[in-house]
């Protein structure tokens, strides 16, 4: 298994790969924590203890909401980006973007070896 | 389906959130569903029930720290929510004083005089009964900050701080502008740290407080936030029921007997003289009086009047302390009177 990114490096960006999760549609929290942990190739891991506050804390600013559905006979909590949402991401998903090319140039030529190497 | 361990890890978080029961159910209603899905995926991979019941839980993690995130979400909603109205408040009483000048008419406003003199009149008639609400609602204060709570601070704002406390255990607070800008304290520049779980309210106060040279005191179960050195002025008579206590304390009878004897010779050489008369008993055979008074006000100059450390008194009535102390130290003896009650200390 590839090694998990550490803690210090993601924290930032978590709140931006729960809204990219849910630019796809409506999801509850377990879901969102399983297509992280996909999308990332298991090196992601959003612990419950993690997900739960921060999807609170998102939709406190408004930036997803939430709904409750009984479909199924189980009674679950959907959420779903907001307008306010979308443009965060699109404004976060421009920035990282070019965050993480800039930090690839910089960091291009220490892993030259390396990657030669594999 | 519904596991039993899933159900005390909700119920302890729910009591731990200090929320609307409808907010909690439905954080519990969430989590829930969340672990009850973890689960059929954990024993669908062939883990045992009970392990895999350990491990769903488990990702979850601490359930104070959990709580302790869900309740800074909520504070955060009810600060932007007491800053929103405190705006919208001014805007109206700003508005409501522009309208009551235009049409205030002049014999309403003999009739508000009349009033108020009938106010007044009624004030000074129930002057007793007054004194016992003041002491009915300190000790309503202090109950509230008897209850525990959460607090991260970081650099917090002194006024920010307090404004938490003061929202988590629902009191009201006043700071003492005066004193504070006297001894160059400004509660909005002055930032505090504190990050603890599941402690009392009296004691988050304390902490923060001291961080900064103040501590508070209760004036009609208000909070007064002043200085240190002013509160260390401002004594309180408190009466404590102990009978319990004194029922079971083996020196009583001790006590009145040494005194027949006189005092013995202090032992300087020992370092002993801070025991002052009873410096010849051995530790475990303090009187409850004793033992108050060696193990509170220890901060600054909080101290005891016999001793010399302080401005405090404390004597023994029946079955009642009588304590004339600061608010710090009077909460310093409940603490230690309800470890004495419980054995264990807080």
């Amino acid at each position: 298994m590839t090694e998990r990114f550490g803690r210090d490096l993601i924290r930032g960006s978590l709140d931006l790969m729960v809204l990219s999760v849910l630019a796809g549609g409506s999801q509850y929290g377990y879901s969102i924590q399983k297509r992280i942990r996909a999308a990332s190739g298991d090196r992601v891991s959003l612990p419950a203890g993690t997900l739960y506050p921060l999807l609170h804390k998102l939709e406190e600013d408004k930036l997803i909401r939430s709904r409750w559905d009984n479909e199924g006979g189980r009674r679950r909590k959907w959420y779903d980006l907001t307008a306010k949402g979308k443009r965060k991401l699109t404004e976060q998903a421009k920035e990282w973007t070019s965050y993480a090319e800039c930090l690839g140039r910089l960091l291009g030529p220490v892993l030259g070896g390396v990657e030669a190497r594999g | 389906m519904s596991e039993r361990e899933f159900d005390a890890y909700l119920k302890l978080l729910g009591g731990l959130l200090r929320l609307s029961p409808g907010q909690r159910e439905q954080i519990a209603g969430e989590l829930r569903d969340h672990m009850e899905e973890r689960l059929d995926a954990l024993l669908a991979a062939g883990i045992s029930r009970e392990e895999a019941v350990a491990q769903a839980l488990e990702e979850f993690g601490d359930v104070a720290a959990l709580a302790a995130s869900f309740r800074q979400i909520a504070w955060n909603r009810k600060r932007r929510w007491i800053m929103r109205c405190t705006a919208a408040s001014i805007v109206c009483v700003f508005v409501g004083i522009l309208a009551i000048s235009a049409f205030w008419p002049g014999d309403q406003q003999a009739n508000g005089v009349l009033a108020n003199a009938r106010a007044q009149g009624n004030a000074s008639q129930s002057e007793a009964a007054g004194k016992q609400e003041t002491e009915d609602r300190n000790a309503r204060t202090r109950l509230r900050l008897a209850q525990r709570g959460t607090v991260d601070f970081d650099q917090a704002p002194l006024d920010d701080a307090i404004e938490y406390i003061v929202t988590l255990f629902d009191l009201q607070a006043h700071f003492d502008q005066t004193e504070l800008e006297n001894s160059g304290i400004d509660p909005s520049e002055t930032g505090v740290d504190l990050n603890l779980n599941d402690i009392r309210g009296d004691m988050m106060l304390d902490l923060v407080l001291s961080q900064v040279d103040c501590a508070y005191l209760l004036r009609d179960g208000i909070v007064i936030i002043t200085t240190r050195e002013e509160a260390e002025f401002q004594l309180v008579l408190r009466v404590y029921e102990c009978g319990d206590l004194i029922a079971n304390d083996p020196i009583y009878s001790q006590e009145i007997a040494d005194e027949a004897f006189g005092e013995e010779e202090l032992d300087l050489e020992c370092g002993m003289t801070q025991l002052g008369s009873t410096s010849h008993y051995r530790p475990e055979e303090l009187s409850l009086v004793e033992l108050i008074k060696r193990s509170t006000g220890k901060d600054g100059s909080q101290g005891w009047e016999e001793s010399g450390t302080g401005p405090g008194t404390i004597y023994r009535y029946n079955d009642k302390l009588v304590v004339n102390q600061t608010e710090k130290v009077h909460s310093e003896i409940e603490g230690l009177l309800e470890s004495l009650r419980t054995g264990v200390s807080r």
